[in-house]
């Protein structure tokens, strides 16, 4: 995918998304629930930190119109996507799927 | 020591013993986790969208196997190879089909050396981790293993270390060394999902 239809698709993405549901997503992201999931696999819990600022960045955007808050916001949701993966992979990804299958 | 051609029975001829009511039955749960299990849809929906669509009658098998496995991913013929004599439950089949997968999905996404030691630990650190093997009242209820804290990375790290031991003729110690060094960035990669399903 090319760097300006990854740009686009972001950049709907975020227009489509309403800050109710960044809401939902910290409210869930303090649940007990998901608190108790964190621990589990790391060994610590998590700080919510990024939720809470996405309501605030999509807040900002939405009333004040503030260029520099929707930017933050798609830095985070890029981010986000980013750690999906290892930085550092031990192998090479395809360029496209195996012929074969 | 396990090796490959001792867990898939059904795929090197070697004692295979098939039962039709066996077979029946795993068909069964096959259908029931790829209509009803959220991770097992997930999984197809992922290989859907990296271009390896996944066609039941030709991916998926339900065969007799060795004592050793529930399931396996042949790369060779391209198929999830699920053991008909060895899934108990429901619950067996989603996790089983769920760790497959994300062999399947490493292969549609990756080039992945199967003879590399690294690679195969990195991609069953991946299947245990994901798959839901490790879920916090399996491994305490039923495997009455208990821990809390980041239990679910020794869960992920044990059952990779036996993964490879069912498929390869090599030593635990050798096993394990392969599993520490990469474990770190393989545990932190959890594509298709945005993090460690609950």
């Amino acid at each position: 995918m090319d760097t300006e239809t990854q740009n686009t698709d972001d950049t709907e993405k975020c227009t489509q998304l309403r800050c109710l549901d960044y809401m939902a997503e910290y409210r869930h992201c303090i649940s007990a629930f998901h608190q108790f999931h964190q621990y589990y696999i790391h060994g610590k819990f998590a700080t919510c930190k990024e939720p809470k600022e996405r309501i605030k960045n999509c807040i900002k955007w939405k009333t004040f119109r503030s260029e520099e808050a929707k930017k933050r916001l798609l830095n985070s949701l890029t981010q986000e996507q980013k750690n999906m993966h290892t930085p550092d992979p031990i192998w090479t990804y395809r360029s496209s799927p195996p012929s074969d299958w | 020591m396990a090796n490959r051609d001792d867990a898939f029975v059904g795929r090197t001829g070697t004692d295979a013993k098939p039962d039709p009511r066996l077979h029946k039955l795993c068909q069964r749960r096959l259908e029931y986790a790829v209509k009803r299990n959220p991770y097992v849809r997930y999984m197809l929906d992922a290989m859907k969208k990296a271009g390896c669509e996944v066609n039941l009658e030709k991916h998926v098998v339900c065969e007799p196997c060795g004592p050793t496995v529930s399931g396996g991913f042949d790369p060779e013929h391209r198929q999830v190879v699920l053991c008909e004599n060895n899934i108990y439950s429901q619950g067996c089949m989603n996790d089983t089909l769920t760790h497959e997968l994300v062999h399947a999905y490493d292969y549609c996404r990756v080039n992945i050396d199967w003879n590399n030691l690294e690679h195969l630990a990195c991609t069953e650190i991946r299947a245990a981790s994901l798959s839901g093997e490790c879920f916090f009242w399996k491994e305490t209820f039923a495997r009455l293993k208990f821990g809390w804290k980041a239990h679910h990375q020794v869960c992920a790290r044990e059952r990779a270390i036996k993964s490879i031991l069912c498929v390869k003729n090599i030593t635990e110690a050798e096993a394990t060394r392969a599993v520490d060094s990469v474990f770190a960035k393989c545990f932190q990669d959890t594509i298709p999902f945005e993090r460690v399903p609950p």
